[in-house]
């Protein structure tokens, strides 16, 4: 799994007149296949054993900075990178597949139900709601695979899965508005999935903090941009533009993004600032989020209401569909709140 | 006594926009080669995280203009230039610093001395 290596390299020592070549070489070994922290300090640090102190020049000596990367990498291990890189691409097509089902199970369930606008209004809302939360367990599942929790990520994907299996039981009774059976097995799988999402719950606190999770460069670029998209409501190119720049600054110093800059939800914080704009973004933001959660739970009460079967499976449902959405608002909130606030801690700290 | 490097940090830390406007009027500059040339004025390393939100700071506050320059293969570089007002603003720094210099060296040794055993720095 990816491994948070430090490694500063002070190209001060290097000879004066291999500097810059120093600087291609390391621009070129970070753009190398299976490159690591590690394997590119250590080729640097062989390369800059071999031309110090010597006559020729580092280009006389090694050639091209990318002929000399290649030839660096074909010595050097590179098992450990690839490895992540497998790891990586693996769950993020494991992640994209989800996601083309969840589109796939949202344009079924459209065009095969019957006049669904009037008769299954209510029935849609509550299995597009599932296939959310079970989109979302997923994810989440996901990321914990990448991070190495392996434990939080298993009960995850399990609860995603109880829940697309209940919304197939649903797909399969078509018989919305007048049999209610559907309901057994969608009510049942339901409570296996709260019972999931809480044992989930436990396996995520008891694990490291998420702040001493090891993060490699490529993790740390995509958190970073994340957090200025998905927080601070930055422009795909804003956000782009200040991962460059960040990105400039490790190739030119060979430095840990992770050391230099570090947490990227905390870093972006700093970058998005506290001025008006930062605000405005801001307050955008809480209020989509709190359209959102608004309008899932108008859908419910809306859906008990059309009902009125205050006593039947729907009414029983609807209050466990609300229960899962404030559970896991609720674990999702002082999860966020305590990374966030030990991380700006840390930063404080950490400054120079 | 020699002074710690944390003493260092801290007022270096608050002077950081005076430093990096003076940096940039004498060219116009990316992030990197700005934390080497104030380490290479004797000022401690500057880390990204302290660096990049201060040079965003004094953009947005219109005294920096920023473009963007290819970066030979490898990333592109975001380049810093000092604006007028960013001149204006320099200027205004480097009276104040003086002058709290002037204060600072006037105050009376015993003074001093009792500030140090009363805060304890």
């Amino acid at each position: 799994m990816a491994q948070k290596l430090h490694n500063n390299v002070d190209f001060t020592a290097w000879d004066e007149r291999n500097r810059p070549w120093a600087l291609d070489f390391a621009t070129e070994l970070v753009s190398m296949p299976g490159a690591t922290n590690q394997n590119i300090h250590d080729a640097l640090e062989q390369a800059r054993l071999l031309t110090n102190g010597e006559d020729l020049t580092a280009a006389e000596i090694l050639g091209e900075p990318q002929g000399a990367a290649r030839e660096a990498f074909a010595d050097i291990d590179t098992s450990v990178g690839i490895t992540e890189n497998r790891v990586e691409t693996t769950a993020s097509s494991m992640a994209t597949g989800c996601f083309i089902a969840f589109i796939l199970s949202l344009v079924i369930i459209l065009f095969a139900s019957e006049n669904w606008m009037v008769k299954q209004a209510d029935n849609l809302v509550f299995i597009v709601l599932m296939l959310i939360i079970s989109y979302t367990a997923g994810m989440t599942g996901f990321n914990y695979f990448k991070r190495g929790m392996m434990g939080a990520a298993v009960v995850s994907v399990l609860a995603g899965i109880a829940l697309l299996a209940a919304t197939c039981f649903a797909l399969g009774t078509w018989a919305f508005d007048t049999d209610n059976s559907w309901q057994i097995p969608t009510l049942l799988a339901l409570g296996i999935n709260l019972l999931l999402l809480v044992v989930s719950g436990w396996f995520v606190f008891s694990a490291p903090s998420l702040l001493a999770t090891p993060v490699d460069s490529r993790d740390w670029f995509v958190r970073y941009e994340g957090a200025l998209r998905g927080q601070h409501l930055y422009s795909k190119a804003e956000a782009r533009a200040l991962v460059e720049e960040a990105r400039a600054h490790v190739a030119e110093s060979a430095s840990d993004p992770g050391e230099e800059f570090g947490d990227p939800a905390a870093y972006a914080e700093k970058m998005a600032g506290k001025g008006t704009r930062s605000i405005t973004r801001r307050f955008i933001s809480w209020i989509i989020a709190r359209a959102i959660s608004a309008f899932a739970l108008l859908a419910i009460c809306y859906s008990m209401a059309a009902r009125a079967e205050w006593s039947g499976l729907a009414f029983y449902w609807a209050v466990g569909v609300a229960i899962l959405a404030i559970v896991t608002f609720i674990t999702g909130y002082r999860r966020d709140r305590t990374k966030r606030d030990a991380a700006l801690a840390k930063a404080a700290d950490d400054e120079f | 006594m020699m002074m710690s490097s944390k003493d260092f940090a801290t007022w270096q830390r608050a002077v950081l926009p005076l430093l990096l406007l003076q940096e940039i009027k004498g060219g116009a500059t990316h992030g990197y080669a700005l934390g080497k040339a104030l380490i290479g004025r004797g000022f401690e390393p500057i880390k990204g995280a302290t660096l990049y939100p201060a040079l965003a700071k004094l953009e947005e506050a219109g005294y920096l203009e920023t473009h963007w320059q290819d970066g030979d293969g490898g990333p592109g570089r975001k380049m810093y230039a000092i604006t007028a007002e960013g001149e204006q603003r320099l200027a205004q720094l480097e009276t104040s610093w003086k002058q709290f210099v002037e204060q600072v060296a006037l105050l009376p040794a015993d003074v001093c001395g009792a500030l140090i055993l009363r805060d304890g720095y």
